[in-house]
């Protein structure tokens, strides 16, 4: 995982709508793509960036921000 | 009975383009513009444009069931609105598979094994922007339990990674992924078939809703009327079985605990589902007719969503009936995607309405349903807005149930959440309280049948393609 991952708030205290994706920066083109938390909590298996082709380990993504 | 046999019945409703259709988005693109349009031929495309600029000689078919009239028809149901009763009884009524010789099943005129199996080969579709490859979409993959030897069969995405390789993405509460965990948990890998193309009964029948470990052949053969044809795959003999007149067998075998990423996919939600850790399969066969044709499902679109959506019908029939014999018909609309359900009844007794809903709530695809008087037509969402507009106090009607088991793939869920909150909605009127009176509501605006009959004379033979549309 990257040292800094973005966390969105868990819960929201007035009951407003909040989204559930989760959203990873590809590291080669800047492209973001969504998986599961699941698979970034893996941490080894490779994501593949749907824009440039390219594959990354969640810990060499430039952003994560996770819902 | 087989793929071919349902394309000549309908031959008048193929459409078939001249011109060579690219297999990425391009055919796709063609769903999308036709469902637009409310238009829903079987579409045969018979020269494919690879990415590579080649044309495949393998011709492709899709949108074979995105038309209810002509789905139901082809189930042997001459009205469509009727369709969830017939297939409840049917499929409840199972005849058992039929084993026949390898010399008679068309699916293995060609087998390629090891290193001459090829999937790059075959026409495959890359759907929609963000899609990361080709994916097998009409792929109905079968497993077994290992310790009975029971069969399951699902149809489940699978993305082509390589000429033998490719991953396979069995939804986490499915019954296949059971199979996969228990093969893993001896240590072994899961062997694993998938069969394409196929008479829509074949196709529907398949995908009976049934406990586990339960085989889906038997509900087939009572779905079709007669026994379905099966032949013992070439990879691992009668542990897996496969129609014998399917177009195309892909078999292999799923590594224990070996994944890899899947997706974004194009999802039936009308949203990219989210990239997946899933297992990888490795194939080790492909059989095939000389002259195979290639089935592809349209995710997200009336190709995928009716044929699905007529299944989940008679399953919500199958499960309401016995509680609630005024039941007539059931819907799960195209616009609801797999979440809506709308239950028509005649004259239900206190109670049965709200009984109906809430086994209905039980059922993990749904989220919302919504139950009327026979006088609102469940196959128009316009007429259940109605209903909903004029016979529904929201808090005295409405069911609303949370924590109940749904589809994880809903946008809307609440962050972090595994379960969903459901609705069951009753918009029927009150009924009758004193026998012989009206119902205590008021009647509905309406003109005499004579005066409507001189108003639809008046119309024929208009053409009104000038007319104002808004």
């Amino acid at each position: 995982m990257p040292d800094k991952i973005e966390q969105l708030r868990p819960h929201s205290p007035g009951g407003e709508k909040r989204g559930n994706t989760s959203w990873t920066q590809c590291p080669a083109c800047d492209g973001w793509l969504h998986t599961t938390t699941d698979l970034l909590n893996r941490g080894t298996i490779k994501l593949h960036c749907p824009h440039c082709a390219g594959d990354f380990l969640p810990k060499d993504a430039k952003r994560i921000v996770m819902a | 009975m087989d793929l071919r046999t349902f394309l000549n019945d309908e031959a008048r409703h193929v459409w078939r383009p001249e011109g060579p259709v690219p297999l990425v988005q391009g055919i796709t693109a063609l769903q999308q513009e036709l469902d637009a349009r409310g238009q829903y031929p079987v579409i045969r495309i018979d020269r494919p444009l690879q990415a590579d600029g080649q044309v495949n000689p393998m011709p492709v078919v899709c949108n074979l069931t995105a038309s209810r009239p002509l789905t139901a028809r082809a189930l042997g149901v001459p009205d469509h609105r009727n369709f969830a009763r017939v297939y409840s009884t049917k499929t409840g009524v199972p005849i058992p598979p039929q084993i026949v010789k390898r010399s008679e099943a068309p699916v293995q005129e060609v087998v390629q094994r090891g290193a001459d199996a090829n999937l790059l080969a075959l026409p495959i579709l890359t759907q929609h922007v963000m899609d990361p490859g080709p994916y097998l979409t009409a792929a109905h993959a079968t497993t077994y339990e290992p310790d009975t030897g029971v069969d399951n069969t699902a149809i489940q995405r699978c993305w082509v990674k390589g000429p033998r390789r490719m991953s396979y993405y069995p939804y986490p509460t499915s019954h296949n992924i059971r199979n996969l965990r228990k093969f893993w948990a001896k240590g072994e890998p899961c062997p694993v078939v998938f069969w394409i193309g196929h008479h829509p009964k074949v196709l529907m029948g398949s995908q009976a809703k049934l406990a586990y470990p339960e085989s889906h052949w038997a509900a087939t053969g009572g779905l079709m009327g007669e026994p379905l044809r099966l032949v013992p795959s070439v990879t691992f003999g009668d542990k897996i079985m496969v129609p014998a007149d399917a177009e195309i067998v892909i078999e292999g075998v799923c590594p224990p605990n070996l994944f890899e990423v899947d997706g974004p996919f194009g999802e039936y939600t009308g949203y990219m589902g989210p990239q997946v850790a899933a297992p990888v399969c490795e194939i080790t066969a492909i059989t095939r007719r000389k002259d195979a044709i290639y089935h592809d499902y349209g995710s997200g679109h009336a190709d995928m969503l009716v044929p699905d959506n007529m299944v989940m019908e008679g399953k919500v029939y199958g499960m309401v009936k016995p509680v609630s014999s005024t039941l007539q018909r059931v819907h799960v609309p195209v616009s609801g995607r797999r979440f809506h359900a709308y239950l028509e009844f005649r004259e239900p007794p206190l109670g049965e309405v709200r009984d109906a809903l809430a086994v209905c709530l039980g059922y993990r695809r749904l989220k919302a349903v919504i139950a009327v008087d026979s006088d609102v037509d469940i196959f128009s969402d316009s007429a259940m807005m109605w209903a909903l507009a004029t016979r529904v106090q929201w808090e005295r009607d409405a069911i609303v149930i949370n924590g109940l088991s749904g589809s994880l793939m809903d946008p809307s869920l609440a962050r972090g959440a595994r379960t969903v909150e459901k609705i069951g909605i009753d918009a029927t009127l009150a009924p009758s309280e004193i026998p012989g009176a009206p119902k205590p509501v008021p009647p509905r605006n309406t003109v005499t049948p004579e005066a409507l009959k001189a108003a639809k004379a008046l119309l024929e033979g208009i053409n009104p393609a000038d007319w104002p549309t808004l």
